[in-house]
């Protein structure tokens, strides 16, 4: 029989049995929470890190790349492969230098000329008509081959001199498709006008002239520094021609990137850099179309190398 | 003896009560006193938000129409800071830069309210200072568990400023003293021969 005495300890026992259950609760709950937050850090973020490394990396030779072939056109191909593996070093070292001061990690960059290839950049650097240097006005600066590959294609047009009433026009074909550029410019127009007839359908759009000039990326699709955009070569996929007609009506400078083959465009057009003579224009300078770059970065926890083949152009 | 028995009753009561209470006590203490209390980070949440700033460098750096690079030259010389920012010491401090990036950082961290510093690092002119900073957007001092996420970009000779009314002119040919600005001022400077203007490390600091 239970006694009033034996109720209240009772009563008594049952709140310590219940602190028991409390502090025990307690104790593992808050062990639970320390486990889950002092497990081991996932790789991913150091992978993610690696990867944006190497995207700047790739994206940093590419355009250091470009910047030399497009410095100078009187040299030789063993020229600008030298220049560009001196240049490839600097960007290794500062990059190298920046990484060790933030986070005591070591990155080397080369440049293996090697296997490297090398391009022709069809290139008129003065201010003249886009005629050929047998002053024909339609003519193909690009003519169509299965091994040709076009990767960039620049005009520096000045606007003054561009005709307001004949148009000069960019014809590209590739295997199974082509796109035409009209370049003109209204009477008393400061823009130059663009009609675009391609794969995509056609568009008409004007570009802004800046101190009279108007710099086109015809490949890309943009004229630099305006907000001007249009269907670029890039729409075209595989080996193209590159025609011109009216080129008599247009004035500026241009270049064009191809990848070189066995016949062209050496055939077509002077060497820029023969005998320190100035070469009848357009002509021909060198390039690196695509180089093999090595990277290898040594870090705390992260420790790899890498070797890939970047082509410079057509990205 | 009645009286006495009910004493023992309260005494009792009382003592079991005050064991209950300290245990619920002791219990609701224990569980906040856990690795992410008191505002501090814990070590998973680190690694999500280490993950979230790295994700929010690399798509900024891979926007076509304003990325990281053209954020660091969006530069105002009549400011001397980047353009509609607050002022040269802060940056856009608690303002939203501009582009991908700064909507980034508005919709990853503007709402869950962690604080953020974003510094650019680059190298000083030869490399013969070792490495300077500008601030791009401060908000305070990263607490001792902040996390960090950088990421590179590479500037170029040939490049310009991007900011509204900069015009034509190239990296190279502005002043990287700023008494002496004559040819206008960007603290950048040009770190190597070559086409190479600098390397520049973008922190972002998360806290």
């Amino acid at each position: 029989m239970v006694t009033s005495r034996n109720r209240a300890q009772l009563i008594l026992i049952g709140a310590l049995l219940l602190a028991t259950v409390i502090f025990g609760l307690s104790f593992l709950l808050n062990s639970l929470l320390f486990s889950s937050s002092t497990g081991a850090a996932p790789t991913g973020v150091a992978v993610t890190e690696t990867t944006d490394l190497e995207f700047e990396i790739q994206r940093g030779v590419r355009s250091l790349g470009i910047r030399v072939n497009h410095d100078s056109r009187n040299r030789t191909a063993g020229e600008v492969a030298a220049d560009f593996e001196d240049n490839v070093t600097r960007f290794s070292r500062l990059l190298s230098e920046s990484k060790a001061a933030s986070e005591s990690t070591v990155v080397r960059v080369e440049y293996e000329n090697a296997s490297s290839t090398v391009g022709s950049r069809i290139v008129q650097t003065k201010d003249a008509e886009f005629s050929a240097d047998d002053n024909s006005a339609d003519w193909t600066p690009v003519p169509a081959s299965p091994s040709v590959t076009v990767g960039w294609f620049t005009a520096n047009v000045k606007l003054q001199n561009l005709s307001g009433t004949n148009t000069f026009d960019v014809t590209a074909t590739n295997a199974s498709d082509q796109i035409k550029f009209e370049l003109s410019k209204g009477i008393n127009s400061s823009n130059l006008s663009i009609d675009v007839d391609g794969p995509g359908g056609t568009k008409s759009v004007k570009c802004g002239a800046t101190n009279g000039r108007v710099l086109l990326d015809l490949y890309g699709g943009t004229a630099y520094g305006t907000s001007c955009s249009f269907p670029g070569l890039r729409t075209l996929t595989g080996p193209m021609s590159i025609g011109f007609a009216d080129a008599g009506v247009i004035e500026g400078r241009y270049a064009i990137v191809v990848n070189r083959s066995t016949s062209q465009p050496a055939t077509l057009y002077d060497v820029c850099s023969t005998g320190g003579t100035p070469a009848k224009e357009p002509c021909a300078a060198p390039v690196i179309w695509s180089a093999n770059v090595s990277t290898s970065v040594l870090g705390d926890g992260i420790e790899y190398s890498n070797a890939y083949n970047m082509t410079l152009y057509r990205d | 003896m009645k009286d006495n028995r009910g004493q023992m009753y309260t005494l009792e009561g009382v003592i079991g009560s005050l064991v209950i209470i300290s245990a619920v006590v002791f219990a609701m203490q224990s569980v906040v006193i856990t690795p992410s209390s008191g505002g501090s980070v814990g070590a998973a949440e680190r690694t999500d938000i280490r993950q979230q700033a790295n994700d929010i460098l690399l798509l900024a750096a891979q926007n076509d129409t304003f990325d990281l690079s053209r954020q660091i030259r969006y530069w105002s010389q009549s400011k001397r800071t980047f353009y509609e920012a607050l002022n040269p010491r802060l940056g856009y401090a608690s303002r939203r830069p501009p582009g991908e990036f700064g909507r980034l950082l508005n919709r990853t961290f503007g709402v869950s309210a962690p604080e953020y510093n974003v510094i650019l690092h680059y190298r000083s002119r030869n490399g013969s200072e070792g490495t300077n900073s500008t601030p791009l957007l401060v908000q305070g001092n990263p607490e001792d568990n902040a996390v960090v996420a950088t990421h590179t970009v590479t500037l170029f000779d040939n490049q310009t400023l991007t900011a509204p009314g900069t015009g034509g002119v190239e990296l190279w040919e502005y002043d990287t003293d700023p008494t002496d600005s004559d040819d206008g001022y960007y603290p950048i400077p040009d770190a190597v021969d070559g086409p190479v203007y600098n390397v520049v490390e973008v922190r972002l600091i998360v806290w």
